[in-house]
């Protein structure tokens, strides 16, 4: 028994599989050239484009044979060599794919020359080759180079892919490539289901309506699309790409409030048994909330049991014995999770909600979306965008959340891509949004602490140690997971040298790394020759050490996309330095703070002990307050600034003088 | 969705195969070879080979059958990934007749992976097509520390050549290693040993039999000689006897052979038709000078799309390139493909030429004292040229003259520079009887030299306005073209934007202005800039700024305390001359010292000045190629870390 996605095929998947080049029509007789192509000598979308295509046509059939058949037809203009190097090279997967048995047929491709002579791929130019093939499975690629490509060229290419026994039933249709497209169409012949229509969901862009065309075709158009880039803390690609979903539904114009209603009504029937409460489940419920005074800890004492006496095979799955593999079986019920002692995630999600309702509590299944995926809005009734991810316990008046078999997420947090979202309370009656709360920036902080001497000739040698809480400790934890102690060090290590280059790291202690309870620790010791600079009469100092060779958070200079972090978060530093014999400190000016409304804050305090022998540097940062993680594009610069003066401060270096020295006064 | 995705989805798939049952016990050589006791090994090593074995057995029809028995023990979590098997063959002139493997784990279990379990993949998902395959055990998920992991594969193939290589060990520690060649009989073997003294066999009748014994671990260094140069191999070439047998396989005894044979390959494919008459003629018809037309030539070919497709590999067809005409015809090929269409339009001008066979990616690997073209991976070309032509990448052959040695596929390095991993390196002539193995030219640091002028203005709250112009030659502008060629225009102008806020955080550039010069090799670049706050005001008496404002593009970071390996330089040239306004409020206070470092491979300088209201800050860095012994790493390492010292030191102004 797992608790999966309920809907159909993950996104990731169906992203993969419709991200295959594309193209049209299946006739034999390729499209005119429209001569002012040949000529063409500027990109139309986007100025500096080294290709584009021309158009961009696909036929989706879905064939009432039961195949789902794709014919496309890419046309491309190439401007540049380094176009050419991108765009002449293309492989066509097919084989057993994702499940389903992919075909390719009718490969045709030729190039047209700025004279409009034109080089036709010849057949056994097309060249078939096993990926790879092993017990029944056999992935496949047909592979070809455009013959005689040069900048200025019109290159195009068709071929039909027949996804044997599939629907268009939730399939992803793309209208943004890795180059830009002058002219995007997609003709569809939907299924002729009795009583179902097909319907369509455009993500972050707007084509024409679908237009009734020839053969049961309907056909949909975008122009002027521009390529997809990769941007630093860019929404997820789902949120910035162009895409359509393609589904069947009877009703084109449902009310999402009764959509969603019904919809968890549904889920709360189909689900109920998978909670279910028996005599082992009660009796363990009762043993493990006796002598609770409140039902907080009531329902904290059953997470514990949950997170910390059931085996979670999902997360340790590598490191289970011969013995403890085969005993691997589904779990059928929380009763065999909870006898077994071991089960999926899902397993002991359920588990838990068991237990709950057992003694008394309101336990439900929670659909939520995911954030790290896509925005949802609940206004698009469609099921597609939830997971079924967490589980819900009144308490009072209060629905709380809970992801028991995400082993690092505390109680009282979700994973970040489930926090602050719409989730959706299953129900017999009357289902409920709620939104999961967002974690503020003091439940995930890092705390960074280091007690350190400096030496005359520059050297700063001594003790560090950092605690991380909340959402950064359990990204740290979910990549150590698979990691070894050594590459863990290593790993470490390898991040302190970016910054520092001469840094030499040693007694590296990382503590807590599978106890989601505790902060993840690191504990190390550190030596930066050259750490401080010196001059004929004085040392520089950059007391700020956990952000010396850090570069400004965001270096370019525009911006195309919005910016997105995934979670709020605080900073905490305290680093003392004790100052080498013969030197003291020269100017007492110290960082300045500021801050962003309720946003942010960033306060550093510099401070020199009484006798003037140790420096104490401290440094305080958030950044999310109030939920503001998402920011438009057009507030970059701002945005930017922000951090660059943050980069500034941070950079502040004091100045160390030689006792009695008088020069520079 | 890519090929790479493809690759990594179907390792997805694989790995949801059921993990293999019970089996049978281990064979007595793996039994053996698991009860061997290595010594205790520093903790980082990851496991230790305990047993590797090649036989190889020659029919009389000279084809081959090879059994690889393997066993390695694996030391920590980090070894697992060594608990795999791989065997390479060729689809259309070998295969891989059994695969098995077994994992024996510390309390005496046996699992054994057969058939079923047997991954068949190809070698390089890159290539539009390529022969070679992989057939893959992949045990790693099963292999906990102080587990053993052994696999036996029998492999049959016809081969090209009699002669073959062994790597007596990679990076792990290893037991036992050996290689015994069984030949028919009448046939006789030779062998040479690089990196290590010479390894006698050991011979009985006709077999042979060369052992290894106790090889202690390699562990990876930067700016190390490659594994391949490192770790003892042995090179093998077995013969027929002059009488009686036949096989279709080669042997080589010396360069000269080799030479004749490639010339057998190369020759006929390198005709000219009159496509080719008619391109050399069209890309020469305003070359003044035969370096002109050289140009014109190889700029061209080097413009061609690389894309490999070699179809009849074990019947030679990687060695041999596709007609010229063919090529010219589909604007594609690859090095050898290139190489080749160059001299039939260079014949077509009365050029001769010659292909140049090479290996690409480590100058030092191809010895001399073994004949073979399995040394070599690359294909350049060699331009017989007259006196009236004078370039730095000519060579001096005896017979054939001088020699202008181009590489047709770099398209990045013209017609006059080589790239850096063929600079020095042995590569054969392909001239049939004139053919020779000769050392490729190694070009002075200053032709591989970056120039850089900065003229920057500091105002008094530490802010400052900068241009920069940059000038780079030979290697260095390669480098350059590479990024800007590889990059979008605003791929390109991002990465000089985090190249310039490295230096100067918060930096706004406003202008980035690319010059690449593809004919005469030069790469330019103008860059301006502004950064508030670059330099930091101390009580508002002090202003304080770093004058070495930008990074180099690239430094050699050396800061492990002790090595073990030689440190490999490439040849450089740095220079940079940066003039700071300074704000008429302040006067200079400190500045740092000059620095003067002179060595053997490498020499610095840098100075300061200050002349009408201008600090004058320069640095000077020639590198030259070679190879630092180990025992001399403290001066390398010193050496840069001084450097990178100095580019950290401040100048400190005073207001007046």
């Amino acid at each position: 028994m797992r608790l999966t996605l309920f809907l159909s095929l993950p996104l990731g998947l169906l992203c993969l599989l419709a991200s295959f080049p594309a193209t049209g029509l299946a006739a034999n007789d390729w499209k005119p050239v429209d001569p002012a192509h040949l000529t063409l000598k500027e990109p139309v979308v986007e100025k500096d484009a080294d290709a584009e295509a021309l158009f961009w046509e696909v036929k989706v059939n879905d064939d009432p044979n039961g195949d789902l058949i794709f014919t496309h037809y890419l046309r491309i203009k190439v401007f540049s060599e380094r176009g050419r190097e991108t765009q002449s090279k293309i492989d066509i997967p097919f084989g057993r794919l994702f499940g389903s048995e992919i075909r390719i047929r009718d490969i045709a491709a030729r190039t047209i020359k700025t004279d409009g002579s034109i080089v036709e791929l010849k057949k056994d130019d097309v060249l078939e080759r096993t990926i790879v093939k092993a017990s029944g499975v056999k992935v496949k690629a047909k592979s070809f180079a455009m013959p005689a490509v040069e900048p200025g060229c019109i290159i195009e290419y068709r071929w039909r892919e027949i996804r044997v026994n599939q629907s268009a039933n939730y399939v992803r249709l793309d209208f943004q490539r890795d180059i830009p497209v002058q002219h995007v169409k997609y003709f569809i012949k939907p299924y002729p289901f009795e009583g179902l229509a097909m319907r369509s969901l455009t993500m972050n862009g707007s084509g024409e309506p679908f237009a009734k065309e020839k053969g049961g075709y309907y056909s949909t158009t975008m122009t002027n699309v521009p390529a997809l880039y990769q941007e630093s803390r860019m929404p997820p690609e789902n949120e910035i790409k162009t895409w359509m979903l393609i589904f069947y539904a009877r009703d084109n114009k449902s009310d999402p409030d009764k959509y969603w209603s019904d919809f968890g009504k549904r889920i709360y029937d189909s689900t109920k048994s998978l909670l279910k409460v028996n005599d082992v489940v009660r009796q363990k419920a009762t043993e493990l909330t006796s002598g609770a005074t409140s039902d907080e800890e009531k329902v904290d004492r059953l997470f514990h049991f949950c997170r910390t006496e059931i085996r979670n095979v999902s997360r340790h799955a590598s490191e289970l014995t011969t013995e403890e593999r085969k005993k691997l079986k589904e779990n059928k019920s929380p009763s065999d999770t909870l006898k077994r002692g071991m089960g999926y995630a899902g397993d002991i999600d359920l588990l838990f909600a068991s237990l709950a309702t057992a003694v008394g509590f309101d336990a439900r299944i929670v659909l939520a979306p995911d954030r790290g995926q896509v925005f949802f809005n609940r206004n698009l009734p469609n099921a597609y965008f939830l997971n079924a991810s967490n589980i819900a316990v009144r308490v009072g008046q209060d629905w709380r959340f809970y992801n028991p078999g995400y082993t690092f997420v505390p109680p009282g947090m979700l994973r970040w891509q489930e926090e602050g979202t719409p989730s959706l309370i299953t129900d017999p009656k009357q289902p409920v949004w709620v939104n999961t709360p967002l974690s503020g920036h003091d439940k995930s902080q890092v705390k960074r602490n280091a007690k350190l001497s400096l030496t005359e000739d520059g050297v700063l040698e001594g003790q560090v140690t950092i605690e991380f809480t909340g959402h950064f400790a359990i990204d740290r934890k979910v990549d150590f997971a698979g990691d070894t102690p050594n590459q863990r060090e290593e790993d470490l290590r390898e991040e302190i040298k970016a910054r520092m280059s001469t840094a030499e790291v040693t007694d590296i202690r990382i503590e807590n790394i599978t106890d989601s309870l505790k902060p993840l620790t690191y504990s190390y010791r550190l030596r930066v020759p050259g750490y401080a600079q010196r001059t004929g009469k004085r040392l520089f100092l950059q007391p700020a050490l956990f952000q010396r060779g850090s570069g400004p958070l965001f270096a370019t200079s525009t911006r195309k996309y919005d910016i997105y972090f995934p979670y709020p978060w605080s900073e905490s530093d305290e680093v003392t330095i004790n100052l080498p014999a013969g030197y003291v400190l020269d100017n007492a000016d110290a960082p300045a703070p500021f801050g962003a409304a309720s946003i942010s804050d960033y306060k550093p305090s510099l401070r020199v002990t009484s006798d003037g022998r140790m420096l104490i540097y401290s440094r305080s940062f958030f950044f999310g307050a109030g939920g503001n993680i998402l920011f438009p594009a057009k507030s970059y610069s701002q945005l930017k600034n922000y951090f660059d003066v943050l980069h500034q401060q941070d950079g502040h270096t004091v100045t160390l003088k030689q006792d009695g020295a008088t020069a520079s006064n | 969705m890519g090929l790479r995705s493809l690759v990594i989805y179907s390792a997805f798939l694989l790995m949801a195969f059921p993990s293999p049952g019970f089996a049978n016990d281990a064979p007595a050589w793996l039994q053996q070879a698991a009860a061997l006791k290595p010594p205790g090994y520093q903790k980082d090593v990851p496991a230790v080979v305990l047993h590797n074995e090649r036989t190889v057995t020659v029919a009389n029809d000279g084809r081959l059958t090879t059994v690889t028995n393997y066993a390695v023990r694996i030391l920590t979590r980090e070894g697992r990934d060594y608990a795999v098997a791989r065997e390479i063959y060729l689809t259309n002139s070998g295969k891989v007749r059994e695969l098995q493997a077994w994992i024996m784990r510390t309390n005496g279990s046996v699992k054994k992976f057969g058939k079923n379990d047997v991954i068949d993949k190809i070698a390089d998902a890159n290539d539009i097509y390529n022969e070679y395959r992989l057939k893959i055990v992949d045990a790693s998920d099963l292999a906990d520390t102080g587990t053993v992991f052994g696999y036996q594969a029998i492999s049959e193939e016809k081969p090209l050549f009699f002669q073959d290589t062994w790597d007596f060990q990679r990076r792990l520690p290893t037991l036992v290693s050996s290689y015994r060649l069984n030949l028919p009989n009448g046939w006789r073997a030779g062998s040479v040993t690089f990196n290590h003294p010479n390894v006698e066999p050991t011979i009985s009748g006709s077999t042979y039999h060369w052992t290894l014994r106790d090889l202690k671990p390699i562990p990876p260094e930067p700016a190390s000689p490659r594994v391949t140069n490192l770790a003892p191999r042995l090179a093998i070439t077995y013969f027929l006897p002059d009488a009686g047998a036949s096989a279709n396989a080669r042997t080589f005894e010396s360069w000269v052979q080799v030479s004749r044979w490639g010339t057998e390959l190369h020759d006929p494919q390198a005709v000219p038709n009159e496509a080719i008459v008619a391109k050399a003629r069209e890309l020469t018809a305003n070359a003044k000078t035969e370096l002109d037309r050289i140009r014109a030539i190889g700029q061209f070919v080097q413009g061609l799309q690389y894309i490999s497709i070699d179809i009849g590999i074990g019947k030679g067809n990687g060695y041999r390139p596709h007609a010229a005409s063919q090529v010219l015809a589909k604007a594609y090929g690859d090095c050898k493909d290139k190489a080749n269409l160059m001299r039939a339009l260079l014949k077509t001008l009365d050029i001769t030429a010659y292909p140049v066979f090479i290996y690409s990616g480590d100058p030092t690997l191809v010895r001399e004292e073994w004949a073979s073209p399995t040394q070599f991976n690359h294909c350049i070309i060699a331009i017989k040229i007259s006196d009236e032509t004078k370039v730095p990448t000519v060579i001096e052959h005896a017979a054939l003259g001088r020699l202008l040695i181009f590489d047709a596929t770099d398209e990045h390095t013209p017609v006059g520079d080589l790239p850096d991993d063929a600079q020095g390196s042995l590569a054969l002539i392909v001239a049939g009887d004139a053919g020779a193995l000769m050392r490729m030219p190694v070009l002075p640091p200053e032709l591989s030299h970056l120039e850089r002028h900065a003229d920057v203005v500091l105002t008094p709250d530490g802010s400052i306005t900068a241009s920069l112009t940059e000038k780079s030659v030979g290697q260095s502008a390669v480098n350059e073209r590479r990024a800007f060629r590889g990059l979008s225009n605003s791929e390109y102008n991002t990465m000089i934007e985090r190249w310039i806020t490295r230096g100067a955080g918060a930096a706004k550039v406003s202008k980035v202005n690319p010059v690449d010069d593809s004919v005469t090799g030069r790469f330019g670049l103008e860059v301006d800039f502004s950064a508030t706050a670059y330099g930091q005001v101390m009580q508002g008496r002090l202003l304080v700024f770093k004058p070495a404002i930008v990074s180099r593009r690239e430094f050699l970071l050396l800061t492990e305390p002790t090595r073990t390996h030689p440190v490999v330089l490439g040849s450089s040239a740095f220079t940079e001359t940066v003039r700071v306004r300074l704000p008429a409020e302040f006067e200079v206070d400190e500045m740092p010292e000059a620095l003067e470092l002179k060595t053997d491979f490498g020499s610095y300088k840098s100075s300061y000045e200050v002349e009408n209201g201008e600090l004058v800050y320069t640095r000077r860095l020639a590198q030259r190629a070679g190879v630092v012994p180990a025992d001399q790493y403290q001066t390398v390492r010193n050496f840069y870390s001084r450097i990178r010292a100095a580019e950290q030191a401040p100048v400190v102004l005073l207001r007046k």
